[in-house]
């Protein structure tokens, strides 16, 4: 593909690459995707429990990263700016829901629909039957308390135990305070904590 | 309970991510090796951070490979941002280097001088007509005596044409517009059109060609789908073939390897060996393995 070749000096970094893409480079522009969507599909598709709603979600924020890259002026890092485009349309679509009151509990699978919690109770328990049932009710547990969450509480939760993310990042995604996000996460654990007490 | 311990159990969460000021975090480890309490209770605390891993569902086989075509084909079909003239032209200066940058524009700076001293000449009557024509070159200009100027103007035109989707005549601009260099949009919506014609020479030269030589996936992904009547065809087969080897997008490689193994087909052999010395996508080697299984063939090559 000789029009997408990049120049060597600007693949060096991340902000080469966003260089290149704002340029319209299409091949950086494809590289920057490729490197965060993995990420923003797992964020998108354990807030939402849904892969159609992940699907949407992945779309939607990268069509709105090709139409706004030009305006992107590093005033922060490409994450937080990618990742606070993701967060906001997974919290819009969360909020939505508990307005409709249709939180669902069960995902589509390529087997047909499942209960989101046996999915993960079959990935973890072993043959055994009486671990399998301790399994399932952990499972079963841990939906009800993510369910019972505000989108906040999930998205901090998500951010902070499943992907790694520093409280301060958390914050500046979310567009609050390092301590608003410490106290999210605070609460999320604490329910969690009330609610996973007999298993520990 | 002292004031001590309940301050560090509610801090034993932060701890365990590695969140806390390092000043908290070694006052935290001094008091639980001094206090058995609190010791248990951050082993509680530990083990209920293990459970809830399991708060995490790992994503379905191949959403993401689709997510990304999906995703290829929907930039395609976009318009390209609309960007000023000096957010386009900073880009530039950032990925050129601003020197280089600089002396365009002094040298454009100069040439724009040059132009508003002859602006006179051109009279504004001119620039009311040279509104309408949606291009226009100046072929000839002449004075006269009496200060008036006169210019002979090339004008490209917009007209509308219709038609059937198998008329010749729209068949013949659909395929000129599938190879615009300049609008990636018009190149897709063009290629998927001549999908939808009857399976012609024309149709599939074109439709190689962009699979071969357009730069935007979204069109490749077009063309590739267009190309499944003719996968068949020993010409479409090696540049399947090509395509797998060569192209740097895995969503193109994904639909390729779907309609370059077919059954019966022994011409795959050396491909799908040499895609499974070298391909780094799951999809896309497990359908080559299973293929080379079908067919007997080692997946290595000697």
């Amino acid at each position: 593909m000789t029009a997408g070749v990049l120049k060597k000096d600007s693949v060096q970094d991340e902000a080469g690459l966003i260089r290149a893409a704002q340029a319209g480079d299409q091949l950086a522009c494809e590289r920057l995707v490729q490197s965060y969507d993995q990420q923003v599909l797992r964020l998108a598709y354990n807030l939402l429990h849904s892969q159609e709603d992940a699907r949407d979600i992945y779309q939607e924020a990268f069509l709105r990263v090709h139409r706004n890259l030009h305006n992107f002026r590093f005033d922060c890092s490409f994450h937080t700016w990618l990742y606070r485009i993701v967060t906001n349309l997974c919290l819009d679509l969360l909020r939505k829901r508990k307005v409709r009151r249709e939180e669902p509990s069960v995902i589509a699978t390529e087997d047909g629909v499942k209960d989101r919690a046996s999915e993960v109770a079959e990935r973890a328990a072993a043959s055994d039957p009486q671990r399998q049932l301790m399994s399932r009710q952990l499972q079963d547990r841990i939906s009800t308390v993510l369910e019972g969450l505000t989108p906040r509480e999930r998205a901090v939760f998500e951010m902070r135990h499943h992907q790694g993310m520093r409280l301060r990042a958390i914050g500046e995604v979310l567009g609050t305070t390092e301590e608003a996000a410490k106290n999210c996460l605070f609460r999320a654990t604490q329910k969690m904590r009330t609610a996973l007490g007999d298993f520990v | 309970m002292s004031p001590v311990c309940q301050q560090c159990e509610e801090q034993f969460s932060l701890y365990l991510y590695g969140e806390l000021e390092p000043a908290q975090e070694e006052a935290l480890e001094a008091h639980c090796a001094a206090c058995e309490r609190c010791r248990i209770a951050l082993g509680r605390e530990r083990e209920l951070h293990r459970l809830m891993d399991d708060s995490t569902a790992e994503l379905p086989a191949m959403l993401l490979t689709s997510c990304r075509r999906d995703l290829a084909g929907a930039l395609a079909a976009e318009p390209m941002p609309i960007r000023s003239w000096w957010q386009r032209a900073a880009a530039w200066m950032a990925v050129s280097g601003w020197k280089p940058a600089l002396a365009a524009g002094m040298l454009m700076v100069g040439f724009a001088a040059g132009r508003v001293g002859q602006r006179p000449v051109l009279t504004t009557q001119l620039e009311q007509q040279a509104v309408a024509p949606a291009l226009v070159r100046v072929r000839e200009v002449a004075a006269d005596n009496q200060g008036r100027v006169r210019l002979v103007l090339d004008e490209t035109r917009q007209r509308e044409v219709d038609g059937a989707i198998d008329d010749a005549r729209i068949r013949q601009l659909l395929l000129a517009a599938a190879q615009d260099p300049s609008d990636a949009g018009l190149r897709f919506a063009s290629v998927d059109l001549l999908r939808r014609q009857p399976a012609g020479e024309d149709v599939r030269r074109a439709l190689m060609a962009a699979l071969e030589r357009d730069p935007n996936p979204g069109v490749r992904l077009k063309a590739l789908e267009g190309l499944r009547p003719f996968a068949a065809d020993p010409g479409v087969r090696q540049l399947l073939g090509q395509t797998l080897e060569r192209d740097d997008n895995s969503g193109v490689r994904t639909q390729a390897i779907d309609l370059f193994v077919q059954p019966g087909q022994k011409d795959t052999v050396d491909v799908l060996q040499r895609l499974m010395q070298r391909e780094d996508n799951t999809y896309i080697r497990s359908r080559s393995q299973r293929a080379l299984e079908a067919m007997n063939a080692s997946w290595e090559t000697f």
